[in-house]
């Protein structure tokens, strides 16, 4: 049991909307990490508050520290001891990271470029959503800040110079996307995570940058159609929101380590009822067919119970 | 056998030093590829030329057609039917882009902050090898501008802003490149190659890196004594070297 004897931990962060916990791909990064390891954080949305311009989200307040960004909020939670990848292997290690890598180089500028800098998308949805979730007066700044950093961004890593135009790089920078959706379609294949059963960080990151593509309302979107192609991924999605996001479970499912016990009771009870099972089968062979087992736990002598007549 | 019917292919690139066929990164992945893939290509280098200010390099001329950038070369000889990654699964596709991406977001500032930036060994190894081959006037003009070249690369990419110092960077870009050395050392294991035992583009691009990294008289770099402990990754690199590129080995 993750014995949590450090203060509390609360996450500022953006709210959530579309059926997502947060629209924002940092936040949301950090709120499928801390749910895949099992940390309690106490999540404080910014919306409607002065923050929503003062504040750098997410953020993870603990005791007397603050800590921003994903990555280093990611290690801030495993040195707390909630880590969902201590089961990787040293090259599943490194593949995370590799892909890491590939989706901040190839997907992130179009989610970006997709919210922030597409003249319909940014009027019609993010713009109305991100001045509606802030305090007057600050609707009429909030959204443009994002924006204009936005576009830096993808000018400066894309653009080779400041001074090309952003429509040069566009058609660049969405067929790296799509590529980028390809990849990560090939490399989860059928599972439902990208190692094995359990969700890790990697997991958290492909969520984080894929969610928010794939459930937003957005007018002209064709990187969201060419996602929507992809099932696997959108599965991927739709599942981590059904166990891990779902109001009617509000305690998911334990993280990794307490889940290796819990996963050793249950091998336990499957051999068990699997014996009581083939028990049962035996007897109900011998037993007429209209007379059914009378309750589903077994019996040690189930024969008693029946009305039958020995083969 | 690939049969090729087309026009016999040229590729314009740096020269070689130190034990390499190139001491440019982005030539020894075009060549390290075009060896692993069995592509006949005349090397051409432009040292000593007015090319060395003139021309974008690596680049590979076939017939009418002139492909630059490493990653436009080498699908350019894919098509050509000079594929070294024909054999690989979807998923190693995949693994191949996460891991070129890796690469280049963690590795590359640091290797071209070794080179071109750090104030010892630019002046000592980089600038004068650079200098020395380049034709006169030329070799006061190239070392330079590739040196402001690399500054910009890694302030645009890594500083956030145009206007963040370079020393504020420079913690970050080393450990985040000792970081990914590790990875790649996790990745390759005791294997020889990458996917197996045949070299594919993943190969060429590590090696690409790595090479120069490894083999150069660098007078100060700690990022090359992590490499040096990497004994598996300086495997790979003398593996690669000895069989595709020794002279006793011309046709690899």
């Amino acid at each position: 049991m993750n014995g949590n004897m450090a203060a509390a931990m609360e996450l500022r962060c953006w709210g959530g909307d579309w059926g997502l916990p947060s629209v924002h791909t940092e936040s949301l990064i950090v709120l499928a990490y801390a749910k895949f390891s099992g940390a309690k954080v106490t999540v404080s949305p910014i919306d409607w508050t002065w923050r929503t311009l003062t504040a750098t989200v997410p953020e993870l307040l603990c005791g007397d520290s603050a800590v921003q960004e994903p990555t280093q909020i990611l290690n801030f939670l495993r040195k707390q001891r909630f880590n969902a990848d201590f089961e990787l292997t040293a090259r599943q290690g490194a593949d995370t990271m590799a892909y890491i890598a590939l989706i901040e180089e190839k997907l992130m500028p179009a989610v970006l470029h997709t919210f922030w800098v597409d003249a319909e998308n940014y009027a019609n949805l993010t713009r109305p959503w991100f001045a509606s979730h802030s305090p007057f007066p600050l609707n009429f700044i909030v959204p443009s800040r994002h924006a204009n950093a936005a576009l830096s961004r993808i000018l400066l890593t894309k653009g080779e110079a400041p001074l090309h135009r952003i429509t040069e790089v566009e058609g660049k920078i969405y067929s790296d996307a799509k590529e980028c959706l390809n990849l990560l379609a090939y490399r989860l294949g059928q599972a439902n995570f990208f190692f094995g059963n359990s969700p890790t960080s990697l997991d958290a990151f492909v969520f984080g940058f894929v969610a928010p593509l794939y459930k937003a309302s957005l007018p002209s979107s064709p990187l969201q159609s060419h996602l929507k192609q992809l099932d696997n991924i959108t599965h991927f999605c739709d599942n981590i929101l059904a166990v891990y996001f779902s109001s009617d479970h509000p305690s998911p499912p334990p993280p990794v380590q307490e889940s290796m016990d819990a996963n050793l009771q249950k091998l336990t009870q499957l051999v068990n009822k699997e014996s009581n099972l083939i028990e049962k089968m035996d007897d109900n062979l011998r037993s007429s067919p209209q007379h059914k087992p009378h309750r589903p736990e077994p019996k040690p002598s189930l024969a008693s119970e029946k009305n039958s007549t020995p083969a």
